[in-house]
C-alpha cells in the first residue's frame, strides 16, 4: 500500500486536468490494477464537486464600506509642499542645527550620535513642532540621495551617523519620522505595541507584557513600498506628519525575503536591529519596516 | 469600460471606477475570504483589507499579471496574515456551525431528497475540513477550487514553483480526504462496491 502514496500528487493533478500525456499514461495504468487507489480518485472528484457547490452571498454593503474607507484615505493625504517652502525649511533646517550645536557644546557628530543612539525617546531637541517638521522633509529627500550614492545598508543609525557625520543630519531626521510613525502606530492599535522603543516601551510594559523594541528597516526607496504592497497583507499606518511616511510590522521571515530582494536589486537601506531581545522573552518575530516618501517620488 | 480600462483609470485616483472593480470582484474577494477564514465576520474585514491594499497599491501594479491574479493573492495573504495575528493573540480559528454562509443552497439539476441531503452534508463537511488545512495549504486549494486558477497561473500569483503549488495542492487534498473519511463522509457519497478497503 505504501508505494501508492506516489501516486497520490497524479491523481491529484488528475483532477485537476493537469497531468501531461505521460502522467496520464503512468496513472491511468496504476488505476487499472489499484482498487485503493480508484478509490482515492473517486473521493478527490467528490471534494472537486463538493468545492463546485460551495458559495456565499456578500453579507452588508462590502464596496460601500471600502470605498468610504477609500474616500476617507484620499482626502487625509496631505498635499505636497511648494518648492519655496522646501528652501525654507532647508534653510530652517541648518539655523536650527547650528543652534543645537551652540546649545549643547562638543562637535555635531558627536551630539548627533548621542541624539540617533537607540533611545528614540531620549532625543530632545529644542525645536517646536514647526520646525522639525521642517527638518524631516528636506533630510528626507537627502537622504534618498545620499542613500543611493552611498548605498547604505545593514547600519545602525549611530553607525552612519559616526561614520559619516555630513550624513549625520539625515540620520537624526530619519530617527524622528520614524519616531513620529511609532507614535502613530501606538495610537492605532494595541497589537503594534511589539514596535514601540524607549519610555515608550515602558508606558506599553505596564498594559501588555512581553512589549518588546522592534527591529527596523528603513528606506526612501519606492521598491520598498512597492514589494511591501505587493507582499505583505497587513495595512500599514502612516505618518501624522507632513513626511508621508509608512510604516509596517513584517515577520521575520518576511523580512529576510525582503532583505534578499533590496540587496539583490542594490536597494539601499537602513537597519536598527534593535539590540538583542530582553532575558526571558522570545525571539523577536516582527520587523518594523518604514518607508521613508520623499518629494523624489513620480 | 473593460477591466484593463478601469484599472488605468484608477490608478490615476480615479475612485469610480476602483468602485466598478471592487463590485465585480467583491463576492469572489469575499468569498474566498470566507474560506480562508472560516467565518463571515473575519472574511469580511479580510475583504476589505485586500480591497484597500489594492487601492494602496494599484499604482505600483504593472499589469503583468491579471487584476484578478493580484487581488486574489491581496485576498489570501491578507487572510493568512490575519490568521496569524489571531493566533498570536489566543484566540483559536472558528469555523462556526451556525455559519449560514457555508451552506447555502446552489440550484442544482433537482437530485432526489436523499441525493440532495447527501451532497449537502459533504458540501458542508468541505467547508469545514479547510480549517483541518494549515492556511498556506488552504490558500493553494482555494485559489484552485474557488477561483479556478490553474497551477501555472497559482504559481504566478503567489511566487511560487510549479512543483510546489502541485504538492501544496495534492497535500492539502490528502489531509481533507483523510478528514472526511475520519468524520464518515464518504461512505454514502461513493457507489458500495468502492467502499470496501483493501488490506
Amino acid at each position: 500500500m505504501e508505494h501508492c502514496e506516489k501516486y497520490a500528487p497524479l491523481i491529484s493533478a488528475a483532477v485537476d486536468g493537469e497531468l501531461c500525456p505521460a502522467e496520464r499514461r503512468e496513472l491511468m495504468d496504476h488505476l487499472a490494477q489499484c482498487p485503493a487507489c480508484r478509490e482515492i480518485y473517486g473521493e478527490m472528484m467528490a471534494m472537486h464537486e463538493a468545492f463546485s457547490q460551495l458559495d456565499a452571498e456578500v453579507p452588508g454593503d462590502l464596496t460601500g464600506d471600502v470605498m468610504a474607507k477609500v474616500r476617507t484615505q484620499k482626502q487625509v493625504r496631505k498635499p505636497r509642499h511648494a518648492w519655496w517652502q522646501i528652501a525654507a525649511a532647508a534653510a530652517c533646517c541648518a539655523l536650527v542645527f547650528l543652534g543645537y550645536q551652540h546649545l549643547q557644546g562638543g562637535s555635531p557628530a558627536d551630539q548627533v550620535a548621542e541624539a540617533t543612539s537607540g533611545k528614540a525617546a531620549s532625543y530632545a531637541v529644542p525645536m517646536d513642532e514647526n520646525a522639525s517638521q521642517a527638518v524631516s522633509e528636506p533630510s528626507a529627500a537627502a537622504s534618498a540621495q545620499s542613500g543611493t550614492d552611498s548605498a547604505v545598508v545593514s547600519e545602525s543609525t549611530e553607525e552612519a551617523a559616526a561614520r559619516d557625520p555630513e550624513n549625520s543630519t539625515t540620520a537624526a531626521a530619519d530617527q524622528e519620522i520614524m519616531e513620529n510613525v511609532l507614535t502613530y502606530f501606538r495610537s492605532c492599535a494595541p497589537r503594534v505595541s511589539a514596535t514601540m522603543t524607549g519610555e515608550a516601551a515602558d508606558e506599553a510594559q505596564e498594559e501588555e507584557t512581553g512589549a518588546v523594541p522592534c527591529p527596523t528597516l528603513s528606506s526612501s526607496a519606492p521598491e520598498l513600498e512597492m514589494w511591501v504592497i505587493e507582499n505583505i497583507p497587513a495595512e500599514g499606518y502612516s505618518s501624522d506628519d507632513a513626511t508621508g511616511a509608512r510604516a509596517w510590522l513584517i515577520t521575520a521571515e518576511e523580512y529576510e525575503t525582503l532583505r534578499d530582494y533590496l540587496d539583490q536589486e542594490g536597494i539601499p537601506y537602513t537597519f536598527d536591529d534593535a539590540g538583542d531581545p530582553a532575558e526571558g522573552q522570545e525571539t523577536r518575530e516582527m520587523v518594523c519596516v518604514v518607508y521613508l516618501e520623499t518629494e523624489a517620488e513620480s | 469600460m473593460t477591466e484593463r480600462e478601469l484599472v488605468r483609470s484608477a490608478q490615476k485616483g480615479d475612485d469610480g471606477a476602483f468602485e466598478a472593480l471592487v463590485r465585480s470582484y467583491e463576492k469572489r474577494v469575499y468569498h474566498l475570504a470566507l474560506r480562508m477564514c472560516g467565518n463571515a465576520e473575519d472574511a469580511y474585514e479580510v475583504a476589505q483589507e485586500a480591497f484597500l491594499s489594492a487601492w494602496r497599491g494599484l499604482r505600483f501594479f504593472r499589469g503583468e499579471s491579471s487584476f484578478s491574479t493580484w487581488i486574489y493573492r491581496l485576498t489570501s495573504n491578507a487572510a493568512i496574515d490575519f490568521i496569524r495575528r489571531r493566533r498570536r493573540q489566543g484566540g483559536g480559528e472558528s469555523v462556526s456551525l451556525d455559519d449560514e454562509d457555508i451552506f447555502l443552497e446552489v440550484a442544482d439539476p433537482a437530485p432526489s431528497p436523499h441525493q440532495q441531503a447527501e451532497r449537502l452534508e459533504l458540501r458542508e463537511a468541505v467547508a469545514q475540513g479547510l480549517a483541518a488545512l494549515s492556511p498556506e495549504h488552504r490558500q493553494v486549494l482555494l485559489l484552485r477550487e474557488l477561483q479556478g486558477m490553474s497551477y501555472e497561473e497559482i504559481a504566478a500569483c503567489l511566487d511560487l514553483d510549479l512543483g510546489t503549488v502541485k504538492s501544496r495542492i495534492a497535500r492539502g487534498r490528502e489531509k481533507l480526504r483523510k478528514y472526511l473519511l475520519a468524520s464518515g463522509n464518504f461512505s454514502s457519497y461513493l457507489p458500495s462496491n468502492l467502499t470496501e478497503k483493501e488490506g
